[in-house]
């Protein structure tokens, strides 16, 4: 039985739903760990019960059941953000975006990360960065990347295309250039 | 650090060790399993509602096909009278009895500022499943675990206000030693939820609206016709009536004294019900239990007062559990009220 056949299978079984946690839960850990570390563990828990809630909502047209999981994640990660981004005085976008990163770009640093890569991270429009490091860390496809993020595939593909463009320039200066802080 | 000094690959391999992370700890990973588990315990027992509400429209659709069969053919029926004949003595006598005892029981009266505290526990036997079939754990025993679940319910003097809900669930024991297929207990929930009670409400359930009960009529000869006409069944007979309509107002625990003493007393006049003695009630007293000829689901009445107490069922489908009898009762509930000062707080 597939996952999708294990999803539309939950709908009036919901017992089985339970065995998706077992295979795919250790990649939406790994999502939530990549961006708030501290708070993987609770949002996983979160996570699945979300998913579980809106199953009925999962449409195989449109993707994986992995790519639907993880566009829940994506959301539940989001008010987490927002939650805990209360106060800022930045907008409920502008929170997400930044605390997002925040929590990306300190662990990159812990991890020893060459400079150079971070800050072409950095410097990425968010919608080319959440594209690019989920084809990296997510082992996504660009259309699946793009159903977690409810954009067209081609969008998707010209986003990744854009940003692994940027971080390779990074990557390859001159030769007379140096990584790190004195050619970002 | 100059670009020519490293021993990096290339930007994507870098970008990707990065992304390495410590592997999902066994603990969170179960624990988002239990809670999916719990939603899935949850639903399915609202869901048995609902079926029964589905199978009812099924029902009434038959019903009428077989009525306009019985008009264009001119058939004539023949009245068999099932519900004339009445249960085996020793049910009829187990039922009279709880109806008695039911109309000596008082109806709680909740004041303004009070709540009606209902408490229904269930102990029920479940399993760990895979794609195919019930998990084994390392031991090679199933990943079966038996669980208490209890939900409280705090229904305020205004019954059509919203309601507040506790559940939390104890793990009795596991079938496996299995650490990663175990059963875990899950915190205290509390949360609040629209009345179950309120006309038109998409939660209302008749079985915890006051004024259902009021509209049924007393005569126990009518009474369980109206009760599945209203709640629903599939047609199949009275072990499936018994099992998932009358259980299900005896275990909402708001059915007035006056309804749950008519329900027994059409009881006793129904077909096909027989009696097991020896029964342990779940509170651990001296029981009766009673079901329907062939079910695998019972009333059980406390032996010395002649109360309802609760339910319990088997469950045929249920895998074998080492050292567990063939026969074990894989559900056991009961529910209780009280009237109360407080609901707790919802954060």
């Amino acid at each position: 039985m597939s996952d999708g056949e294990v999803v539309a299978r939950s709908v009036e079984d919901p017992r089985v739903f339970e065995e998706l946690v077992t295979s795919l839960g250790p990649r939406l850990h790994a999502y939530l760990a990549r961006r708030a570390p501290q708070y993987a563990d609770d949002l996983l828990s979160e996570v699945w019960l979300e998913a579980f809630r809106s199953r009925q909502q999962y449409d195989a047209g449109r993707g994986e059941v992995a790519a639907w999981l993880f566009g829940v994640a994506r959301h539940v990660l989001i008010g987490h953000l927002r939650r805990a981004g209360r106060g800022s005085g930045a907008s409920p976008a502008e929170r997400v975006h930044v605390e997002d990163w925040d929590g990306v770009d300190q662990r990159l640093d812990a991890v020893g990360l060459a400079p150079a890569l971070r800050h072409a991270l950095a410097a990425l429009p968010v919608a080319e960065r959440e594209v690019l490091l989920l084809v990296a860390w997510e082992q996504l496809s660009p259309t699946e990347a793009a159903a977690v993020l409810g954009i067209p595939a081609g969008t998707a593909r010209s986003r990744l295309h854009r940003a692994r463009n940027r971080i390779t320039d990074a990557w390859s200066p001159s030769p007379t250039a140096t990584r790190g802080g004195q050619r970002s | 650090m100059t670009i020519t000094d490293t021993h990096l690959t290339d930007p994507w391999s870098e970008l990707q060790r990065a992304g390495q992370v410590p592997p999902v700890s066994e603990e969170a990973l179960l624990a988002a399993r239990a809670a999916v588990r719990r939603a899935a315990t949850t639903e399915t027992l609202r869901a048995r509602v609902l079926r029964v509400r589905r199978r009812r429209l099924r029902r009434t659709a038959v019903a009428l096909v077989a009525a306009a069969a019985v008009v264009a053919g001119g058939a004539v029926t023949v009245r068999l009278g099932d519900h004339q004949v009445g249960g085996t003595p020793a049910a009829a006598a187990v039922f009279e009895r709880a109806a008695r005892a039911a109309l000596a029981e008082h109806d709680p009266v909740v004041a303004r500022g009070q709540y009606l505290k209902v408490t229904l526990v269930q102990q029920t036997w479940g399993a760990s499943y895979g794609r195919h079939h019930i998990l084994t754990g390392k031991d090679g025993r199933p990943a079966t675990f038996e669980e208490q679940w209890t939900r409280t319910i705090w229904i305020p003097h205004d019954i059509d206000a919203a309601w507040t809900f506790r559940e939390h669930t104890t793990v009795l024991r596991n079938g496996t030693s299995d650490p990663s297929l175990q059963d875990r207990a899950e915190p205290s929930r509390t949360y609040r939820q629209a009345s179950w009670a309120a006309p038109g409400s998409p939660r209302h359930l008749q079985t915890y609206d006051p004024h259902w009960y009021a509209s049924l009529p007393r005569d126990p000869a009518k009474l369980l016709p109206a009760i599945r006409k209203a709640i629903g069944g599939d047609g199949s007979g009275a072990a499936y009536d018994f099992a998932e309509i009358y259980s299900e107002v005896l275990r909402s625990g708001l059915a007035p004294a006056a309804v749950r003493s008519a329900v027994f007393s059409a009881l006793a006049k129904t077909p096909g019900m027989v009696v097991e003695q020896g029964v342990t009630t779940p509170e651990g007293r001296p029981g009766m239990a009673i079901g329907a000829r062939g079910g695998h689901f019972q009333m059980i009445f406390d032996a010395t007062t002649g109360q309802y107490v609760g339910e319990r069922g088997t469950d045929p489908d249920f895998p074998a559990v080492p050292g567990l009898d063939a026969d074990k009762t894989t559900l056991l509930s009961s529910v209780t009220t009280a009237v109360v000062g407080h609901a707790p707080k919802v954060r």
